[in-house]
This record gives structure tokens, sequence and C-alpha cells, in this order.
């Protein structure tokens, strides 16, 4: 199989129709980047219109994971990477912002050399929820790993419950072989195994971890997925995710194939026991901070040994994963740390403010939101962030906030609802006045933790390098961000 | 003045809460506080008894159409009636897209089904065959009677197509977006104190002045005779409706 970047033989027609795509994909992408803009989404879309097997022309007889579901995606799929890289395996996976069809195509194109010269490549993509169900038509993974379901930009995918109809539709369209890999926590994810029981795996935190059930306002499930009758809820690991089960028909939280149980003091930062069932396992502190980060990182293991990881190397791996960009990045401008933390949900968002509020260090906050397609361009969850309780702890941490981005007013408004001090606020038209000011104010040891969504963070990445910011991150994340640079 | 404290009944918020229609109720109360009174709001629940008269204000937001299945017997039976004559004699309230919804006639789905509203709005609402999705500006004659800017901000994602009977003053006319139906640009309704709405946003946030209306509407219901209520800075919320108000000249 070596040598060849195809790997399905077509007739005559469709092996010139694909040369000239290829052709085509590979001009624009040179095009792309010697103009100085993104080649992450044109040169495969336009392969595509030219030759729509393209994507399943590569990944055809070669071995893949589609990982899915609103939270945790990108950390997924590069902690399933860095696993089986240190397994020896030549993994390709797409970066974050490149999931959908197009995107996908196009970081295939962009390593074909590495991908001919592969002598068994590992395809690891991530991908978005809407084209899901459109890929597994014709794509066959061995492993789908879905994380979670959360309220994400909801007016791209309309109500939660067609997101997850969308992502069972793309299960039930997976080959026989394929091995299911789900949130054992999460009652409408763990319900998808009704695709395929026996081949279905689940990952979870530990029971005796757990908070005694908490009602949260934004409880999404209180509904059983499978009948429709309301779901008794009896333990909580954060947000809707916890223990469960139906009076009605029976359906109940599954007992996870791997599972962790996050250290009392330091859980937030990364330490929990990981064990598969019915083993003691490992203690470890998970190279990315915060609590959500463990299902990530349990995901990931889970994932891997479906693809025949061996036991214990996930206990050396875990420990060096560094954070992809923007996902608990650390970076230093002008002397001062920098926390850059995603937010792109309420849960998320609430996950970070506990992350701050766990670094008394942490002085500044400096949220940036924009509006444009690739966020939704419904930001209305900034309205169903759960600030009200978090507002006075982190009001005495915190001296400045600061905001900037085309609905910065909406999120500095959205801290006043909260009851924040309007004299602590500070909204900015660029983004190097509001990262000066967020760094010029504080002493040697105090930090900042900035919350960008995703067109953002892109441009806050940008600024940041034009700044002369450093990152923290070396090692695996160095070579990670490399990938991205390519 | 004595304080005045102002109860909100915030109905079914834990089924129906969609697209931040939570900031709706945090603007009511922070607005109300800013003003001088104290505010309470009381969510009422599945099963949970409600009685209108506890109450200055009420809310009801919109939900996953599963989830107005859930609540549909409760809320035509077990809350509806009394609720329905409160609106009639002048309780004010604001309702949001399923919300919106149930309070009118009724609701054919795209299956088909007709599933009965409470029929306090005369207005018929059918499944489009598609979402409306995107801003929703809308200017109302109500605010501009008053003397203020007429023009509401919001956010709509919605596949009803709702149509009102004769008579039933729509909330605004279409400035940008689809409104109720896309054809008759026209946008909510009202009927005596109820605003009725599909725009999500969260709405009154950015519309402080129709936060202050229904303030005072319920206010001066509980005290015909009260003191004025002071004036309060919106300098912050006319900040956010800028920063939106510039996407309609784009």
């Amino acid at each position: 199989m070596s040598s060849r970047f195809f790997t399905r033989n077509p007739g005559l027609l469709g092996r010139f129709r694909r040369w000239l795509a290829l052709c085509a994909g590979r001009i624009l992408r040179f095009i792309s980047l010697k103009s100085g803009r993104s080649a992450s989404a044109l040169p495969g879309g336009v392969a595509l219109m030219i030759y729509r097997d393209f994507l399943q022309d590569i990944c055809d007889g070669r071995e893949l994971v589609m990982v899915s579901g609103t939270n945790g995606k990108t950390t997924i799929v590069h902690t399933l990477s860095e696993l089986m890289r240190a397994e020896g395996r030549e993994v390709f996976a797409n970066d974050s912002g490149a999931n959908m069809q197009d995107g996908l195509a196009s970081s295939l194109l962009a390593r074909r050399g590495e991908i001919k010269a592969a002598k068994k490549p590992l395809f690891i993509f991530e991908v978005d929820e809407a084209w899901f169900p459109r890929l597994t038509r014709y794509l066959k993974p061995q492993v789908c790993i879905v994380s979670n379901f959360f309220r994400d930009q909801l007016d791209r995918y309309g109500e939660l419950d067609h997101t997850r109809e969308l992502i069972r539709k793309a299960l039930e369209q997976c080959p026989e072989h394929t091995k299911f890999v789900l949130c054992a926590d999460d009652p409408l994810c763990a319900s998808l195994s009704e695709a395929g029981k026996a081949r279905s795996r689940f990952f979870g935190m530990d029971v005796q971890a757990m908070q005694p059930f908490q009602d949260d306002l934004l409880l999404e499930s209180r509904r059983c997925p499978i009948c429709g009758d309301d779901l008794t809820h009896s333990a909580t690991a954060y947000a809707h995710l916890g223990e469960y089960h139906c009076v009605h028909c029976g359906f109940t939280r599954p007992v996870p194939d791997f599972s962790f149980f996050p250290d009392a003091e330091e859980g937030a930062e990364g330490l929990a026991r990981f064990h598969s069932s019915g083993e003691e396992g490992c203690t470890l502190r998970f190279g990315i901070p915060g609590l959500h980060n463990l299902y990530n990182a349990a995901a990931a293991v889970l994932g891997a040994l479906q693809l025949g990881l061996k036991q214990a190397s996930w206990k050396q791996v875990l420990p060096e994963v560094r954070p992809v960009s923007g996902r608990m990045e650390k970076q230093k401008l002008k002397g001062r740390d920098l926390s850059i933390i995603l937010i792109k949900n309420p849960v998320g968002a609430e996950q970070a403010i506990s992350y701050i509020k766990s670094d008394k260090q942490i002085k500044t906050l400096y949220f940036l939101l924009n509006d444009r397609e690739q966020d939704g361009c419904d930001v209305s969850w900034i309205w169903d962030i759960d600030f009200e309780d978090l507002a006075s702890e982190l009001l005495q941490q915190v001296k400045l906030i600061l905001f900037s981005g085309s609905r910065a007013a909406d999120m500095a408004l959205r801290l006043i609802y909260a009851g924040v001090d309007e004299n602590k606020l500070r909204v900015f038209d660029t983004v190097d006045e509001a990262l000066l000011t967020a760094v010029n104010g504080l002493e040697a040891d105090e930090k900042v933790a900035i919350l960008p969504n995703y067109t953002a963070m892109l441009h806050l990445r940008n600024r940041l390098l034009a700044l002369g910011a450093q990152t923290e991150s070396k090692g695996m994340a160095a070579r990670a961000k490399g990938e991205e640079d390519e | 003045m004595n304080k005045v404290t102002l109860r909100l009944a915030h109905l079914y918020p834990d089924y129906l809460n969609l697209y931040g229609d939570r900031g709706n109720v945090l603007a009511l109360k922070h607005r109300s506080v800013g003003r001088g009174l104290g505010f309470e709001t009381v969510p009422v629940g599945l099963g949970e008894h409600f009685d209108p008269d506890d109450f200055d204000l009420f809310f009801i937001g919109g939900g996953q159409d599963s989830a107005q299945k859930v609540l549909i017997e409760d809320f035509l039976h077990d809350k509806g009636p009394q609720l329905k004559e409160a609106i009639l004699t002048g309780l004010p309230g604001l309702a949001i897209c399923g919300g919106y919804q149930l309070l009118g006639k009724g609701y054919k789905s795209s299956s088909g089904e007709w599933i009965e509203g409470l029929g306090v709005i005369d207005a018929v609402t059918e499944a489009g065959s598609y979402r409306f999705t995107g801003d929703l500006f809308c200017e109302s004659p109500l605010l501009r009677e008053k003397g203020l800017d007429p023009m509401l901000i919001g956010f709509e994602n919605h596949a009803g197509r709702t149509r009102l009977g004769p008579g039933v003053q729509p909330l605004g006319k279409v400035i940008k977006g689809m409104g109720n139906n896309g054809e008759d640009q026209s946008e909510g309704a009202v009927v005596h104190h109820l605003f009725a709405t599909y725009m999500h946003g969260s709405l009154l946030p950015k519309n402080p002045d129709l936060t202050d209306t229904l303030i005072e509407l319920a206010y001066y219901r509980r005290y015909p005779d009260g003191e004025k209520l002071p004036d309060l800075d919106k300098s912050w919320e006319e900040r956010a409706r800028r920063e939106r108000l510039s996407k309609l000249k784009n």
C-alpha cells in the first residue's frame, strides 16, 4: 500500500477526473499559501467538486477514526493522536477549524507527500456534527467517538434533539465492524448505543466521585432519550452528565469500560486515577487541566484501546499531552502569563470560569466574542452561562475585565446583568489595545485569562504572534502546532 | 417609598429556556432593582400549583418541540385557564417563540398533527418546511407612541409560521428578518399587556425600553397611584444596541 495517495481504483474516466481534481487542489493550495491566505477549505472543496469520491479514494481500506459531539472533539483527536504516535503509528489528523468535508479533503491534500510515504497511515478526523451523517454514507471508520451533547451554535443545527438525531443517523450508517466509543454519563450520548449495543464502549466518571444530584437550570436531559418519559438522575459529574436511569423503560447509565476518579483536591488540575473496568488503574496528572478534559482523556484512551493500544502505554503518554491551541493554551506576553481558553457554549464557559477561580493569580479577564458564520451568528448562549452564581467570588479575585470583538458590548452587558461592577469593565476596538492594557496593569506574578470564541481565537493568536508573545507549550504541543502551520 | 417587590412567575423554566431566553428574566430583575424595586423570580414547573394572583408579571420562553409536548396537558388544564383570565384582566407578561405558540389557538405540526393552544391570542401557527434563522429587527408602534426608540432588536430561530386573526395587534412591523410568517411583515402579538414574540437574543437586555415598559405596567397595576419610578441609565444597553444596529446598515 506504500507510495500511494489513493487506495481505491475507479474506472478510466474516474481516474481522469481524480487526476484533474488533484491538480486543481494542489494549484489552489499553492496559490492560497503564496498569497498569504488560508488553504484550509478551498483546495479540498474544489477537488471534491471536480471528483466527489476524492476523500473516499484516499481513506478506502485505511484505518479511520471519526470524532464528533459538542465539546472536546479537538482535545480528543489531539490526545488520541499522541497515544497512537507513541505506539509508532503514523497519524494524520485534521486541524480543528477544518472539520467539514472541504476541510478534511484540504488537510489530507496538504500532507499528500507524507501520506504516500506512510506504511500504514491512521486517519483521525474531528467531524462537524452536521457533516457526520453525510460523511459516513461513504467513509468506513473503525471507531467513532462521540464526546457529549451540549447547546452550541443552535442557529446552525436547530435544536439539540436534532443534533443527536444527526449523530444517531451517522452511527447507524457505519459498517458492521465499526466500534462506538460513547460517554456513559451523558444519557443523550450513551443511548446512541441503540445503533449497535455489542460494539459500543463507554467512558465516564466513577460514580463514587460524583456529587449528589444537582438540579441544574440548564439540565438538557430531563427526558429519557429512548422512551420520552421522565429520567431519574441520582448523581452529577458536571452540567447534565452523571448517573441516571429511566423507571419507565429501564434505560440506565451503562457501566463505563474506562473511567476516571478525579482527585478531590487537584481534579480540576488534571490529577485523577484512570482505570479500565475491574482494574486498579493508575493515578496520573493529565497534561491538560480542567475536569471536562478528564472526560476527553478517557474518551481518547478508550478509542485507542479499540485500535489495539497496549494497556500500559497510556500511562506514560497522558501526562505528556499538552493543550492544543486555544484549549487551555499558555502564552507569555511582556513577562506576564496568559491562559487562553476557547469558549463557545455555556458549559464550556462555566468550566473555564471554575478553572479561573482555582488559580487565584489570575487578576484580569479578557473576553473576545465574535458573531461570524463559523461562530454561529447567534450568540444568545452567553445569556445561558450561569454567571450569577460565579460573579461575586470572581469579582473579589479579578481587578479588570476587558472585551473586544463584534459582540463585545453584548458580552459586557451580560456581566453587568450578572452584577459585575461596571467600573471594572473596558471595551476595546482592537485586540492589541486590549492585550497591552491587560498585561500592563499586572504585577510580576499575576496572570491574564483570555476567553475567545472560535474566530476571535484565530485572530487573537495572530495578534499575539505579532506582539511577540511566546508559547509555553513545548514538545508534543509544539509538534501539534507545527502540523497546523504546514 | 416603602420597598415594593415585583414577583415574576417564570413558567416551565426547566423545559422552556432556549437560546438565552433566561436573559429576559435577568433584564427585568436588573432594571427593576436599578429603579428601586425589589424583584423576586419564582420558577413554576410542571405539576406545580400556579395562582396568577400571586404575581405581578409572568414569563414563558421557547422550547424544543418534544419539551412542549411534555407540558401541554399541564399547561392547558392546570395553569392555562387562570393564566388566560389574568392576561385578560391585564397581567403583564412576555412570551417567546414556543411560549407564544402555546398562548395562540394552536399549532399544526409538520406531520399534520394539531396541538391545541390556550387561545388567548387569536393566532394560528403551522410548521413551515424550513427554519427562519437570523437577525430580526422590527418597529414597535407601542414604543413609538411613548416617544421612545421604536426599534426592537432580536434573533429569530423558528419553523412555525404564525398568522394573526383580524384585529390582533402585532408587536411590531418587520424591518429585517421574517417575523410571524415571512409574508405580512408582522412580528409577534400584543394582547392587553401580554407581549408575544419570536425574538430571542436575548430580547430584553438589548431592548431596555421594552423592559421598562413591562416593569411599569406591573408596578402601576399593583399600585395605580404609586410614585413615579426613577429613571435608570441605559448606556451599556445602548452600546449593545449600536453593535447590532451597525449590522442593519451593512
